[in-house]
C-alpha cells in the first residue's frame, strides 16, 4: 500500500530523513517506533502530502505523493497529527461534516456519515457538543473520526497514544483493530514500540532519520531490545530530574505528563506531584543506578515503576 | 469535447460555495460578535449622519441653495465612513485568517484535504468580503438622505462606489498576505494596520507637503526644464493622491467640478505643467488597486503551497 525508496528530507543542511527505503503492506497496522526528533512526525507528513520529498519516492497506492498524484492521494489518506485544533464554533457532529464536505462527500450523505462515524468512535452522545468542550481523549476519537470522513484507504496516526489515559488507549486500540478489520491500513506511530506491540502486524524502528529494523512485528521485535516505560513520579525540579533522566544509561526517550489534579495543590502553594515517563531499554542495573542518581541529586522520588 | 468538459468543471469548481466560506459565514453570523459590529457600525454611522444633518441644515436652512449643501456633507460623511470601514474594520477580517488557523493547528489538517491553495484562499476572501459587503450595502439607505436633500450626483455615488469596493478588496488580500506570512495573529494584525495606515493616512498628507514645497520652489516662468519638471511632479503627485481612497474621492470630486470631464483631467499641482491630460484619480486607484489585489492574491496562493517544501 505505501512504497517508500531512497526517501531523504532535508530542512537547510539538517538531514531528518536520511534514505530511507520502506513497505508498508495493505490491511496491516504498521509501527513506526523511534525516540523523539528521530524523524517519525517528519515522514508521515510526507506520506500525508504536508511536505515533499527532497530526494526519493514515495508511493501510497501506486500514487506518487508529490506532483500530479498529490490530490489523489489525499483523497485516500486520513492523517491524524499529534497536536491538532478543532473550531471553537462547530459541534462535534459539524466538525466531521465540515471536512466531509471538504473532501466533496454529497450534501445529502454527510449528516449520516456523521452519525455513523460518530459511532463508531463512541462519541455519537456528544454529537451536538462545541468540539472544544471534549476532553484530549474524546477530541482523538473525534480526530479518527474526522480521518475517516472520506473513507480513506491509509490512516496515518502520529502519536495517538501517547496523551491518552490507560482507559483510552485500551479503547483506541480496540478501535484500531476493528478499522485494520475493515480493510484500513494503519501506519501509527510512536515512540515505545511495548505500547503498540499487541495491536501491530508490522513495525519499523526509526533512529536519527534512519531505518534500523523493519518487517513483521515478530522479527521486528527478536531483533529488537524490548522498550519498556518506566513512570517517574516525584517532588521537586522537572528540568533536572529530566535532565538526569535523560542522561541515564538505557533511556531512549523522557515525556514528562502533568498529574491529574496537581493544579489545586499547586495553587494552594503545596509542591506539586510530577510525573515522567521514560522509554528504557537498559538492564535492571541500569534502571537502578537511574534511580540512585535521581535520589543523590535531591529529587524526591514518589514512584518508580515500570508501566505493564 | 474534452477541453470545453474541462473548462465547465473548472468554472463549477470556481463558482462552488467552498466548505471553508460557508463554515466561516455561518460561525461569524452565529455568533453576537457580527450583530454586535452591525449593530455599533449602523448606530454611530447613522447618528452621526443625522447630526451632521441638523448642524448643517441649522447654517444654512435660510441661504439659497442651503438644502444642497446639507445633501453634500451628509454625503461626504457617509462617503468617508465608508472608506474607513473597509480601511480599518475589514482587514480585521482577513489579518488573522490564516494566522489563527496556523495558531489553532488546524491548518495542517485542512492542507491534507483536496482543497487547494488557491480554493482555501479565495474562501477566506469570500466569507470576509460577505460580512464587509453587508456592512457597506446596510449603510445604503442613509445615502437616500443625501439623495432627498439634493447636491450630490448620481456620478458621484459611482466614484465612492468604485473606490471603496476597489478598497475593501485589496486591504482584504492584504490582510490575507501579511497573516499568510506571520505565525501570530498579532503580529499579523498589527502589520496590517501599519501598512494601511500609511497608505490611506501617510500618502494623502506627504502628498499635500511635498506638492506645496514643489510648487512653492520652481518658479513660474524660466527654461525650457522647468515645464517638463513640473509636468513629471503633476504625474507623480497624480499617483500618490490616487493611492489613498481619501485622496482619490477628494480629488476626482473636485477636478470634476472643475472641468466637467468624470474621466479626465489636467493636474496642475505646481502651477507650471499644463498640457497633461491624465485618467481621474479613481480611476487609477481602481486600476492599481485591481493590480495589487491580483498580485496579493497570487503571493498568497504561492505562500500557502510552498509552506513546507524540502
Amino acid at each position: 500500500m505505501i512504497e517508500i525508496r531512497d526517501l531523504s528530507k532535508r530542512y537547510g543542511r539538517r538531514v531528518v530523513l536520511d534514505r530511507i527505503s520502506l513497505s508498508v503492506p495493505a490491511g496491516s497496522i504498521f509501527g513506526l517506533v523511534g525516540p523523539r526528533g528521530a524523524g517519525k512526525t517528519t515522514l508521515l507528513r510526507l506520506l500525508a502530502t504536508l511536505a515533499t520529498p527532497s530526494e526519493g519516492e514515495v508511493f501510497v497506492a501506486g500514487l506518487p505523493v508529490a506532483g500530479e498524484g498529490l490530490l489523489q492521494v489525499r483523497q485516500r489518506v486520513g492523517y491524524l497529527p499529534e497536536d491538532f485544533g478543532v473550531y471553537p464554533d462547530q459541534t462535534c457532529a459539524e466538525y466531521v461534516e465540515f471536512f466531509a464536505a471538504c473532501y466533496d462527500v454529497p450534501p445529502a450523505e454527510r449528516a449520516a456519515l456523521s452519525a455513523d462515524l460518530l459511532q463508531l468512535v463512541d462519541l455519537y452522545h456528544r454529537k451536538d457538543t462545541p468540539a472544544d468542550r471534549l476532553t484530549p481523549a474524546m477530541r482523538h476519537r473525534l480526530g479518527i473520526a474526522r480521518a475517516l470522513a472520506h473513507d480513506p484507504w491509509v490512516l496515518l496516526l502520529d502519536e495517538t497514544m501517547k496523551s491518552l489515559d490507560p482507559r483510552a488507549r485500551v479503547e483506541t486500540r480496540e478501535l484500531l483493530k476493528e478499522l485494520s478489520g475493515m480493510g484500513k491500513t494503519i501506519v501509527i506511530t510512536s515512540s515505545n514500540l511495548a505500547g503498540l506491540q499487541d495491536i501491530c502486524t508490522h513495525a519499523a524502528i526509526i533512529e536519527a532519520g534512519r531505518i534500523t529494523q523493519a518487517g513483521p512485528l515478530e522479527e521486528v521485535l527478536a531483533a529488537t531490545p524490548p522498550y519498556r516505560t518506566i513512570v517517574v513520579k516525584f517532588l521537586g525540579d522537572a528540568r533536572l530530574a529530566a535532565s538526569l533522566i535523560k542522561a541515564g544509561r538505557g533511556v531512549v526517550d523522557v515525556q514528562s505528563r502533568a498529574e491529574p489534579g496537581a493544579s489545586p495543590d499547586a495553587a494552594a502553594g503545596i509542591a506539586m506531584l510530577k510525573e515522567l515517563r521514560v522509554t528504557f531499554d537498559g538492564a535492571y542495573t541500569d534502571a537502578s543506578a537511574l534511580l540512585r542518581s535521581l535520589m543523590h541529586s535531591g529529587v524526591q522520588v514518589v514512584a518508580f515503576a515500570e508501566e505493564n | 469535447m474534452r477541453p470545453s468538459l474541462n473548462r465547465l468543471s473548472s468554472l463549477r469548481s470556481l463558482l462552488r460555495v467552498s466548505p471553508i466560506a460557508s463554515r466561516e459565514l455561518a460561525g461569524r453570523m452565529r455568533s453576537t460578535q457580527a450583530y454586535t459590529v452591525l449593530t455599533v457600525y449602523l448606530s454611530i454611522v447613522g447618528g452621526l449622519a443625522v447630526l451632521i444633518y441638523l448642524v448643517s441644515s441649522l447654517g444654512s436652512s435660510r441661504a439659497v441653495g442651503g438644502g444642497s449643501a446639507v445633501g453634500t456633507a451628509v454625503f461626504y460623511f457617509l462617503v468617508g465612513m465608508q472608506v474607513l470601514l473597509v480601511s480599518f474594520i475589514a482587514p480585521a477580517f482577513t489579518s488573522g485568517a490564516i494566522s489563527l488557523e496556523r495558531e489553532n493547528k488546524t491548518l495542517d489538517v485542512l492542507r491534507t484535504t483536496p482543497l487547494t491553495p488557491a480554493q482555501i484562499v479565495r474562501a477566506k476572501l469570500i466569507s470576509a468580503l460577505g460580512f464587509t459587503l453587508l456592512l457597506i450595502f446596510a449603510t445604503l439607505p442613509l445615502f437616500s438622505l443625501a439623495f432627498l436633500l439634493g447636491g450630490v450626483e448620481p456620478f458621484e455615488l459611482v466614484i465612492a462606489l468604485c473606490v471603496v469596493f476597489a478598497s475593501a478588496l485589496t486591504y482584504m488580500l492584504l490582510g490575507l498576505y501579511v497573516s499568510s506570512r506571520f505565525r501570530t495573529t498579532a503580529g499579523a494584525t498589527a502589520t496590517t494596520y501599519a501598512i494601511l495606515l500609511g497608505i490611506v493616512v501617510g500618502v494623502p498628507l506627504a502628498t499635500l507637503i511635498g506638492s506645496s514645497t514643489v510648487s512653492a520652489s520652481l518658479p513660474s516662468t524660466g527654461g525650457r526644464l522647468w515645464p517638463l519638471l513640473a509636468d513629471l511632479s503633476d504625474v507623480g503627485f497624480t499617483l500618490a493622491i490616487s493611492l489613498s481612497p481619501i485622496s482619490a474621492i477628494v480629488a476626482s470630486q473636485r477636478f470634476f467640478i472643475l472641468t466637467n470631464n468624470l474621466w479626465t483631467f489636467t493636474p496642475g499641482f505646481s502651477g507650471v505643467g499644463s498640457w497633461l491630460t491624465l485618467p481621474s484619480p479613481f480611476l487609477i486607484l481602481v486600476g492599481l488597486y485591481l493590480v495589487a489585489s491580483a498580485v496579493l492574491y497570487a503571493l498568497t496562493v504561492r505562500r500557502l503551497a510552498n509552506v513546507e517544501q524540502g
